[in-house]
This record gives C-alpha cells, structure tokens and sequence, in this order.
C-alpha cells in the first residue's frame, strides 16, 4: 500500500485550463473521494494519476516514487471504470486474469487467486460467463474484481456506480466501504454525487473550475463550508440561502431575524455589511413561539411528504426556502399558510467572496 | 403489437420480392445454362434442352495446356489465388494497424491523412494506370505477380483504413485505457483487445480486398504480359475475341471463377451480417 503526493498539478487544453495546480496528499490506505460538478476537473485529475493523462505540470508521486512519466502499467494501480470496461468477448474469468497474464504470473498462482477473488465478491458461479450475460451489478463486480486481483498498490474508481439503479447503487456503495476496510488500500473514488461521497470518504476533497474548494472529512465539509459553493454542493436538498443585512444586534432581513448573541462572533463590526446567510433545511423546524432568538417567516407553497419526513417548500420574498421537519410537524403546515420557522445552526458567508465569516 | 398484414399485403410483397430475386438471378442462370448446353450463343437460355446437356466446355476451360505442355488453368487459377489472397493479407495487416493509429492516436498529419483517404476514392483506377506502369516498370515489377499483390493491396488500403477506423471509433477507448492499467502494452491491446472485437469489420474488409483483387481486370491485363502470369479474368477475356467469342467456354470460365468467391461468402456469412450491421445496435 502507498501514500499519493500531488504537488502543483496541471492539465491545460489550450487556453483552457482544466486542473488549476492542485496539491494533495493521500495517506496510506486513506479514502479520498474527489466529488464536484460536471467540468470541475476530477475525472481528469484521477486519469493524470492513472497515467491515462499527461500533466501539462506538475508531479505525481506514489508511494514516494516520482510516476509522473511511467506508464500506467509501471505505476501500481488499478482502476475501475464508470463503463466498467470489460473486455466484452473474455469470459469474466479471463476478464479477472487478463492483468494477471499480462505480468506472467504462473498458471497455478493465476487461478488460485483469480478463484479467491471471484469467492470475495460472489462471482463464483459466473466465471465462464461473458460480460453481456452479466447483470450491471454483476458487471461491476467483476470489474472490481479485475482491479482487486493484481493486489495494486492504490485504487482508482472513476463514478463506478453512475450506470446502476439507486437500489443496486446502495448495496455496491457498502461493498466499496467492506472492500475498503478489509483492504486498508490507498483509494481515489471519482463522484458527482455527494450522497456518495458523505458515506464513503475518509476525506473529502472538493473541486470547482479546477483547484481545490474545501477539503476534510465529510462533517466537516457538510458543518462547516469553506464557501457558499461548498454548502450548496454538499447535502441535499441543498443549503438555503437568504441575503440579510448587518445590523448592531443582529443579522436582519424582512422575513428574517438572527440575534448576534447566538453567533458568537467576535469582531461583529468589521464584517461587510452585506452577507448571506445560509441554512440547511433539516436545522429548520416549526417556531412553537415567535421568541425564539433566530427566526424565519415563509408562506408555505406545498409540501412533500416522504412518509418519514415532510419537506415544506416555501417562499421568503425573492428567496425559495425548504426546510426537512418532522412527518408529524408537516400534517401541521398548509399550502398558502404563513408560518415561522426557528433554527439554531447556520453559516453566514460574505455577499461577494462567498467565503464563509461564521458557522454555529 | 401492430396488427399483421392482410393476405393480399403479404401476397403482394411476396410477388415483388419473388421478381426482384428473379431479376438478380436471372443471369447467373443464363451463364449457368449458356455453360452446360451445346448450342452456341445466347438462344439457348430462353429455350434449354436437356438434349443439348454437356460438360465439354467447363472441361475444355479447366484442362487448358500452353505450348510446353504446362497446364495453364492450374498456374492461372494460382496466379489469382495469390494475387488475391496476398493482396488481402498484405491489404488486411496494413490497413487494421493503421486504422488503429487513425482511430485511436492524434498525431501530425492526422487529418490530411484521414482526408486524404476519402479524396482518392474520387479518382477512378484507370486514372492511376500509367503512372502505376511507370512505377511498376521503374521496380522491375512488371509482368510479375508479386508486382500485382502491391499493386492491389495498396488501391484498396484507402477504402479499407476508412471502413476500419469507422469501426474501432465504435470500440469504447475505455477498453484501451482498462488494458493500459492492467499493464498491457499497445501491441498486445491490438492484437489481445481491440482485433478480436474488430473480426466483422476485419472480414468485411477482408472480403472486399479479396473480391477486388479477384474480379480486377484492366490493371491485371495491362501489367501482365505472358499467359502463364495471367490471372482468371484476363484469361477469360480471351475467349472473347476480335475474331469471334467463344461463348460456351466463356460461360463456363466465369462460372469456375465465382466458385472461390461463392466459397468465401458462405464461409464468411455469419461474420458479414455481423459487419454490416455493425454499429447499428451498440
């Protein structure tokens, strides 16, 4: 197993930049998820360290090993694809083997460990099936199967779950986390999905437009954004955000009031004057009474009940809101209804950097 | 479900597809039979009689001797054996590689290359036979069937590049790039990975090199001078000369030369409806 050292990596196509100089180190045996939107340059920077990519700068070092010029099949690794990439006229035997024949590893030694592989994910009874006989899980499966059989130093996974149904994605989700603890492997899992990312990561890492957002491990991510773009990408629905004024005693808008007692920030008066404020829906409940110290006033649009939970979609002037409440608390509130809503955890970030001034 | 065609619907595309197969049919039926019967010329095809049945031209064809006594069907029917399975192979290894270049790699000259394959396709053969007799002339190649397999592997290669970059574009580079990770070298990707997937492409082509080569006439009768290099089609011009046609003999030839091209297809068929309808379901 190996640590990863990203030092100042690069990818340009051109004018455009793709990945802007991003510096990262993975311990050994960590979990780093890679999450962002589409564009933000994850997939390419898996792919540099694959060695699928060039960087245009920069170094890729693995297990203290500078790989930035190897080829891929020097550098240890293995990968799975969000096509699961299977060579389609190979029986999944031949389909786990085929890193295996590749390094001459001896005939004997070859099957023991393709069948113990094959034990480990329950692909026992397919092994002379091809892969358009596979289900999608099983397809993943054997892809995963292929990755873990060369025993590589490091796992890359690039959105393996993307082409499954939610249910199948659940199940493969926790057999990655298994994988992992049994494993202790250094891996790099690629996602758009940041449900994925909460639940597998070690550590998150955050990419927008090509550097680094935020980083850290996924509550820290999800308590505390960095910026008002890591509190909208991370959690779902996503974060709220009302624009409020600074005021002596208070954060104010007309639907909203958030006492500055209840922030404990302590240089109040050097912060800009314009701020946003953001609050995840499930930190918002129905205000037994209009005392409490940060309130919210909303006219209710309608209501989404899950069975478990309701979420109330509302409006609070220009600002759509939703808040998750209790099943019971949503039978309370009606369509059209003007209702208050209280909240004791929130984030307050700056009108134009974006950049996060306070959370509690 | 849609709901079946009424009788007379059915009845009606049975009758046109009935004639369309007659109309293809029709004259590799008045070749077999102009083949098989005694009297000379066309009239026999309209009213055959098994009177007139006989095996004396197909013989007379195949049995064929040179002044020497050499037996000049069997050294021609090499000679287009050769020329056409040579041209293939040679056609085949060339143009999979370099369609795996093309498809796969970008490189200077990348685009001219690809453009310039599709530009050639616009000028006809005949356009490129004084030039290819300078050539061939310059090379010593001239009147020699080694001369023809070049000759034949390089016209075709254009057509073949083309037919068999469409194809490997289809091929997910996520395979490459999977076979890459485990360690495979590009070499073995090829020929491990990417051919094996590529065998309906790689037949179909294979069958037009083949074809080609077999059936091709101006340029095999222009470079070729002595009857013992000659291949079949350029023989069987000769029974139809300025002085008369051999008709009988003719029919005859040209039906021992589609045996080979026949055999092919049917050992070929369940890779070519596979290439032809490559890319359609993916």
């Amino acid at each position: 197993m190996a640590s990863i050292e990203l030092s100042s990596v690069t990818k340009r196509y051109g004018e455009t930049t793709i990945v802007d100089g991003i510096s990262l180190s993975i311990a050994d045996g960590e979990l780093v998820v890679l999450v962002g939107p589409s564009g933000c340059g994850k997939s390419t920077l898996l792919r540099m360290v694959a060695g699928l990519l060039a960087p245009t700068a920069g170094r890729i070092s693995i297990g203290g090993r500078d790989v930035t010029q190897l080829e891929p099949g020097d550098r240890d690794i293995a990968m799975v694809f969000q096509s699961y990439a299977l060579y389609p006229h190979m029986s999944v035997r031949d389909n786990i083997a085929f890193p295996l024949k590749v390094r001459r590893v001896r005939p004997a030694e070859l099957d023991e460990r393709v069948r113990r592989v094959a034990d480990m994910l329950g692909l026992a009874h397919l092994l002379d099936r091809r892969p358009r006989d596979l289900s999608g899980g099983q397809r993943q499966r054997v892809a995963m199967g292929r990755a873990i059989v060369r025993e590589p130093k490091v796992f890359l996974f690039d959105e393996p779950l993307s082409n499954l149904d939610a249910a199948l994605r659940t199940r493969m989700r926790a057999e990655i986390a298994e994988l992992h603890a049994r494993l202790k492997a250094t891996m790099i899992y690629v996602t758009h999905d940041q449900h994925e990312a909460m639940t597998l990561a070690d550590r998150i890492v955050l990419l927008n437009h090509g550097h680094i957002e935020q980083q850290g491990t996924p509550l820290d991510l999800y308590r505390r954004p960095r910026t008002r773009f890591a509190g909208e990408f991370m959690g779902s629905p996503p974060m709220n955000f009302l624009s409020v004024a600074r005021q002596p005693d208070a954060l104010m808008s007309p639907h909203l009031r958030v006492a500055r007692g209840g922030l404990r920030i302590d240089d109040w008066d050097v912060l800009p004057e314009e701020l946003v404020l953001g609050v995840r829906p499930e930190a918002l409940r129905l205000a037994e009474h209009s005392s409490a110290p940060h309130r919210l006033d909303v006219q209710v649009a309608w209501v989404e009940r899950t069975g478990s939970d309701s979420y109330v979609h509302a409006r609070a002037g220009e600002s759509s809101v939703v808040a998750r409440v209790t099943a019971s608390d949503g039978e309370r509130v009606a369509a059209g209804s003007t209702v208050t809503l209280a909240f004791d955890n929130m984030s307050v970030f700056d009108r134009d950097s974006g950049l996060a001034v306070a959370h509690c | 479900m849609s709901e079946r065609p009424s009788f007379l619907v059915r009845l009606g595309a049975y009758l046109v597809l009935a004639l369309a197969t007659l109309t293809v049919m029709f004259p590799v039926y008045a070749v077999a039979v102009m083949a098989v019967s005694r009297a000379p010329g066309f009239s026999v095809v309209l009213s055959p009689d098994p009177s007139l049945f006989t095996l004396e031209h197909l013989a007379k064809f195949v049995a064929r001797h040179d002044a020497n006594g050499r037996w000049l069907f069997g050294r021609q029917l090499a000679n287009s054996l050769v020329v056409a399975g040579g041209a293939t192979a040679l056609g085949v290894l060339l143009a999979t590689t370099a369609a795996y270049a093309f498809s796969r790699f970008r490189f200077p000259g990348h685009r001219l290359g690809i453009a310039s394959f599709v530009v050639v396709q616009m000028f006809p053969a005949t356009m490129m036979i004084v030039p290819l007799y300078l050539l061939m002339s310059a090379l010593g190649l001239l009147d020699s069937v080694v001369g023809l397999v070049v000759v034949y592997a390089t016209t075709a290669l254009p057509f073949c590049v083309w037919m068999l970059k469409g194809y490997f574009d289809t091929i997910p580079a996520d395979l490459d790039e999977a076979a890459l990770v485990d360690g495979a070298s590009r070499v073995r990707i090829f020929y491990q990975v990417i051919l094996p997937l590529a065998r309906p492409a790689i037949a179909v082509t294979a069958l037009f090199s083949f074809l080609s080569a077999w059936n091709e006439f101006i340029m095999a009768a222009t470079f070729l001078s002595h009857e013992e290099k000659f291949t079949l089609p350029v023989t069987l011009f000769r029974h139809v000369g300025a002085y008369g046609a051999d008709w009988g003999a003719f029919a005859a030839g040209s039906l021992i030369v589609s045996i080979p091209v026949c055999l092919l297809f049917f050992a070929l068929q369940r890779q070519l409806v596979g290439g032809l309808a490559a890319g359609a379901v993916k």
